[in-house]
């Protein structure tokens, strides 16, 4: 009798602890590609990036025009000039390029992190894991695959819907 | 004998069960905070308020007002309309319907909101994430003269930029980082955006969206 009331008692926790739980997984990749935001700084980057190509693209083209049509020691100096400062700018832009673009990673991470969390607490999630292709989630049924959801999610919060 | 083992069992379950609520709420407090954290507000339109109840109103109404949390850091912006403003710089003297419309009418033309930056924690935001003691001082210029080219409005195919800006200085008494911006009115479409690009913690744009219908809710202010 004892055992038997101790097994129901069991099976109605267990059961119940079941019903409370809702898990399911995203697409890291697939989330991060399908940001709205993403784009738009990705587009921002690309725009920085080719200002700094340019301005080495111009200074490339004063130090061909140097090293061409001129083969005098003052030009040869101006153009040695030249070529010091393509490299000096090159490492420069390099530098700024990549910071920027990490600076970007880190404002689309925490967006996306704030708001897969705003999702999770919105719709009661216990757990929501993010796969990354490498197999961390071997197995999933379709039904817990969740990314395109979340996608739509980020994309209004981030507009402010 | 059966009696007494039938208490027992009754007893052990009772606990049992007492105990798993008590997990599920271990479960969820966090939850029950965050939920706690988050401003709610109200759809409602009344139809005739008093002029307290109208101020009170103005700061829990969902159209005028919005929330925002990204990486710790609160942003809250609320709309104020003409009458609110109206009502605010008339609080010492005679409030009327004459002195609200004769205000109102001033500042029309122009959208003003406020703007309130707090942290999860209660941190207050001058000093939150400080990696030099010098940065702190760099965020009251940045405040202070900076910040509003980073903060304009979206409508249609325009970017507005802040014609109106005050950040107020409290010295850190309130918890909040409170900054009065104001907008030239073009109203070109439907809903436009609040846009202010965080520097200072790096969290990016920060977008609220605004529907210029909701906006123009007008209780009654009953002035008698």
């Amino acid at each position: 009798m004892i055992l038997a009331n101790s097994i129901f008692v069991s099976l109605l926790y267990f059961s119940k602890e079941q019903e409370n739980e809702k898990i399911a997984f995203v697409s890291i990749s697939e989330v991060y590609d399908g940001f709205q935001y993403k784009l738009e700084l990705e587009r921002e980057y690309e725009a920085i990036k080719m200002k700094s190509q340019k301005h080495l693209d111009s200074l490339e083209n004063i130090y061909n025009v140097l090293i061409l049509d001129s083969l005098d020691k003052k030009s040869m100096l101006e153009a040695k000039k030249i070529q010091l400062e393509y490299h000096k700018k090159s490492g420069e832009f390099e530098q700024s390029n990549n910071l920027v673009a990490e600076q970007f990673k880190e404002q689309i991470m925490k967006q996306i992190n704030q708001y897969i969390s705003d999702f999770g607490n919105e719709y009661g999630y216990s757990l929501i894991f993010g796969a990354n292709g490498t197999g961390n989630i071997m197995f999933a049924q379709n039904g817990l695959d969740i990314t395109k959801t979340v996608i739509e999610y980020i994309n209004k919060k981030y507009l402010g819907k | 004998m059966r009696i007494i083992v039938y208490i027992i069992l009754f007893l052990l379950s009772s606990l049992f069960f007492s105990c798993q609520k008590e997990n599920e709420y271990e479960v969820n407090k966090e939850k029950f905070v965050t939920n706690v954290k988050t401003p709610r507000f109200t759809p409602k339109i009344p139809e005739k308020v008093t002029v307290n109840e109208y101020i009170d109103w103005v700061s829990s109404y969902s159209g005028f007002n919005d929330f925002k949390s990204i990486a710790g850091i609160n942003y809250a912006l609320s709309y104020r309309p003409a009458e609110a403003i109206a009502i605010q710089k008339l609080k010492n003297g005679k409030i009327t319907k004459e002195s609200i419309e004769k205000i109102s009418n001033e500042l029309e033309g122009v959208n003003y909101f406020v703007l309130r930056l707090s942290t999860n924690d209660g941190c207050p935001v001058l000093e939150k994430n400080l990696s030099v003691k010098e940065e702190y001082f760099q965020r009251i210029q940045y405040y202070s003269f900076l910040m509003e080219n980073d903060v304009f409005l979206i409508d249609g195919a325009d970017t507005i930029k802040c014609c109106f800006y005050n950040f107020e200085r409290d010295y850190e008494v309130s918890p909040f980082l409170t900054v009065t911006l104001g907008f030239d009115d073009i109203a070109k479409s439907d809903n436009y955006q609040f846009v202010l690009i965080d520097k200072v913690f790096n969290n990016g744009k920060v977008i609220f969206s605004i529907d210029r219908k909701l906006q123009k809710a007008k209780p009654i202010i009953n002035l008698e």
